[in-house]
């Protein structure tokens, strides 16, 4: 659906710093129909000029973007058409309805105008805001506004999607209304490409992710993937029925087994095998007599993974 | 246009049925109480035609302003505040096109004036009864106020494109203060064209003219109401009325290629017209320029010299939308082919520059000599030489500001422009007070710095003192030589960026 090929984008740093920020270095990811893509980074790491680009909002100093086969920079209307936008800080119409805003780029996005009508009231329904429906925009609160902008980004129904921190100023309900929103649009083969600060909703609803930092891909790939290649360590959690077993002493004398603790009823170690060296250990450790009643495996969250990467922990 | 999203968004946020009607009763009484107070006017007082010919002249006049310079503003604050406001990068990546977005905004953004305007068409319909003018008539003026005023509406709206954060008033003001030089160019030209104002204001001349016929007019006879305006087209007397609806329209097409150019690009990508499309406006405003010109007005030094001033106000203007800033170099370093920046990168915009000046300077020259024939002494080399010196001028004021605008800093070409204004201040003061200009043998020292004595060079002038013109031509070319040596080294810096390696990790 979306494909860079070394795309850069570079900037003057403010008079008096000499050299040039490079808010996009030689970028090149491919991501394919169907996937909920997230784009990880900190402030200033050039998620929102990535995104600008893609949508041909901003032209890229060098390299090329396509969209669903469409080349952003020589047909970027044609290109348009396949992206639904949400930039991270907007404003909306405030003097219009809320029924005319939807309608106004339902016009723009050029639908057929016969079905116009019914797909404003579809999707302003979709939003929750059929009740706002003939209120003015100004009356709505920070939260509606935000749907209000979602309803904007899919009027016309484009199969891809790019959110720049859709989640930015949500209440936590409205937050969870906006994954479950984002979720059926998966659902719906959309393909996603969403930044967000809050990463543990990235890593509830993507896909795949990539992760930016000063312009440069750390990494990028299937979530799984990107864990792994990261060096992600396996931590395993086992609980005992009963505690006469001395399951930390049995474990330390296992080789490979490392980090052995026992915290709040349950023992913790890091095993590096794979699946099935883990499930023979445990078998093992049936055999020789401990009462084990759970089995957890507890992996790196995507902020841990994160914090892990930016500091240049594996670069 | 009614099938336009962006016009209907503006006709819907701006004509609200309550705005509407409390806009509407206004006028109405407002109307009221201006025909009830001149009806009591005497017969005598008021003159032959009643009171009506005077109420529709202002009334042309005040609808002038409300559409030009009412809609003027609105056009002006129509994208800046968009831009401000974050919302313009939606309708940029919506499915319309250029031309759609700028004709909507066009037409749009102006249509509260527009709705005033249609207010007070009832009294204007009883001025006219009541001065027993023709609807004809009045047609014919309200088609120049909106083609005039939708001609100055895009001039806004594409200041409003190119307008910055913290540049918003000085916007505003200069839109005003052009609406005031265009209402007045026409008594500024006159000494030296036959044509008629081309400002919406001319709507209140033609409301009250009193006929339409070319014979009983002249265009000698000075152009007062209620007589007709005649232009002079190439020799031939032309009625102004389709003058200024041609004239307007082509000034808006130009203004509208700009809009459509640019309103859905990377703001710093901007470029107005393409080389070839300013070269265009060049041969256009010299083909208009020479169409009406006077020539038997003025001496033809003074005529020449006219005609390269508007050449050379016309080409600065142009030599500004050429130039490049460093994103725009940026990217043409890094997208094209070859390893180093081309000859022609590393001295835009001189090649344009030195095209269009040279020919807009050669043009004025040849159609001078051809005009004045029989009146003076055709020098193919002076032509040639005054063409060259005229493109050098331009070349080098417009190769400092390119200089200017590749170099780092804040707002680097207002800082070029002031740079600029303050030399050519501490050089006219320091000129008047050596009394350069006061002998003509001292003449040529100040086309080292100004380019108004070469436009008076003739033979007598150039053999006062040759070598001194021929070091003040050379001189040009050395501070040209100069900019682009810096504008390269500029360049180079940008084609060679010191940057760190990437090592994009792919996870799968």
């Amino acid at each position: 659906m979306i494909e860079l090929k070394n795309v850069t984008k570079e900037y003057d740093l403010p008079p008096g710093q000499p050299g040039q920020l490079v808010a996009a270095d030689r970028l090149t990811l491919d991501i394919p129909d169907g996937e909920v893509f997230g784009l990880v980074g900190p402030n200033g790491a050039g998620k929102s000029t990535t995104l600008k680009m893609i949508c041909g909002l901003l032209l890229p100093t060098a390299g090329h973007i396509t969209v669903n086969g469409v080349d952003v920079e020589t047909q970027p209307e044609a290109a348009q058409q396949h992206i639904g936008y949400l930039a991270d800080f907007f404003s909306v119409y405030d003097e219009l309805k809320v029924w005319e805003y939807v309608d106004y780029f339902a016009r723009a996005y050029k639908l057929p105008p016969d079905k116009i009508p019914a797909r404003v009231r579809e999707v302003i329904a979709q939003m929750g805001l059929e009740t706002k429906y003939d209120s003015n925009v100004a009356t709505l609160s920070r939260g509606m506004k935000q749907r209000l902008g979602i309803a904007r980004a899919i009027i016309h129904d484009p199969p891809l999607l790019v959110l720049d921190e859709p989640a930015s100023g949500l209440d936590p309900k409205a937050r969870l209304e906006l994954k479950d929103l984002l979720r059926a649009m998966h659902r719906a083969g959309k393909t996603i490409f969403i930044t967000s600060h809050v990463l543990p909703d990235l890593e509830e609803i993507c896909t795949s992710l990539a992760i930016l930092e000063k312009g440069k891909l750390l990494r990028h790939g299937k979530i799984a993937d990107v864990m792994r290649s990261a060096g992600q360590t396996r931590r395993v959690r086992i609980r005992l029925a009963s505690p006469e077993f001395a399951l930390e002493s049995w474990l330390s004398a296992h080789p490979g087994v490392s980090e052995v603790l026992h915290s709040a009823g349950a023992t913790e170690f890091i095993f590096p095998g794979t699946d099935a060296d883990l499930a023979a250990l445990i078998r093992e450790a049936v055999l020789a007599g401990a009462a084990i009643y759970s089995v957890e495996e507890k992996t790196d969250s995507l902020e841990e993974l994160f914090a892990r990467l930016s500091t240049g922990e594996v670069m | 246009m009614f099938s336009n999203p962006e016009f209907s968004r503006n006709v819907r946020s701006q004509l609200r049925p309550g705005k509407m009607a409390t806009s509407a009763a206004i006028a109405a009484a407002l109307s009221f109480v201006v025909v009830f107070a001149l009806n009591h006017i005497t017969t005598p007082a008021a003159g032959p035609n009643g009171w009506g010919f005077g109420l529709l002249r202002g009334l042309f006049w005040l609808q002038a302003l409300i559409l030009a310079a009412g809609g003027g503003i609105a056009c002006v604050n129509a994208i800046y505040k968009e831009k401000e406001q974050n919302t313009f990068d939606f309708q940029r990546v919506t499915r319309l096109s250029p031309l759609e977005l700028s004709l909507g905004k066009l037409f749009g953004a102006p249509i509260f004036m527009h709705f005033l305007c249609l207010c007070s068409a009832p009294i204007v319909i009883f001025a006219a009864a009541k001065g027993g003018q023709q609807f004809t008539t009045v047609l014919a003026a309200y088609v120049v106020l909106f083609v005039a005023s939708v001609a100055f509406h895009a001039l806004a709206l594409l200041l409003s494109l190119l307008t910055v954060r913290g540049s918003h008033t000085s916007a505003i003001i200069g839109v005003l203060i052009l609406l005031w030089m265009s209402a007045n160019a026409s008594t500024f030209l006159s000494p030296y064209l036959h044509l008629g104002s081309l400002s919406p204001f001319y709507a209140s001349e033609i409301a009250v003219q009193d006929h339409w016929t070319l014979a009983s007019s002249s265009f000698d006879q000075p152009v007062r109401f209620p007589l007709v305006v005649i232009d002079s087209f190439f020799g031939h007397a032309v009625h102004h009325f389709p003058v200024v609806i041609i004239l307007d329209v082509l000034f808006l097409a130009w203004f509208l290629l700009a809009l459509a150019r640019n309103i859905k690009r990377d703001p710093t990508q901007y470029e107005l017209y393409s080389p070839l499309q300013s070269l265009g406006i060049v041969l256009f405003v010299n083909v208009a320029v020479l169409g009406f010109i006077r020539w038997d007005s003025a001496g033809l030094m003074d005529i020449q010299a006219a005609l390269l001033t508007i050449n050379g106000v016309v080409l600065g203007s142009l030599g500004l939308a050429q130039l490049r800033n460093r994103d725009r170099t940026r990217r043409i370093l890094r997208t094209q082919e070859q390893a180093a920046p081309s000859w022609v990168n590393l001295t835009w915009p001189a090649p344009f520059l030195f095209v269009a000046a040279v020919g807009a300077g050669l043009l004025v020259s040849v159609a001078a000599s051809f005009a004045h024939s029989s009146l003076m002494e055709w020098n193919p080399a002076f032509s040639v030489f005054r063409s060259l010196f005229f493109a050098a001028w331009i070349i080098r004021d417009t190769q400092f500001l390119q200089w200017m605008v590749l170099r780092r800093g804040k707002r680097a070409l207002l800082m070029g422009v002031v740079y600029l204004s303050a030399f050519y201040a501490c050089v006219l003061i320091a000129l008047n007070a050596f009394g350069t200009f006061r002998e003509v043998e001292n003449l040529p020292f100040t086309a080292f710095f100004l380019p108004t004595p070469i436009y008076y060079l003739d033979h007598a002038a150039w053999a006062f003192r040759p070598a001194i013109w021929g070091a003040a031509f050379v001189a040009q070319w050395i501070f040209i030589a100069l900019f682009i040596y810096a504008q390269r080294n500029t360049i180079l810096e940008l084609a060679h960026p010191a940057t760190s390696e990437p090592v994009p990790v792919a996870a799968d």
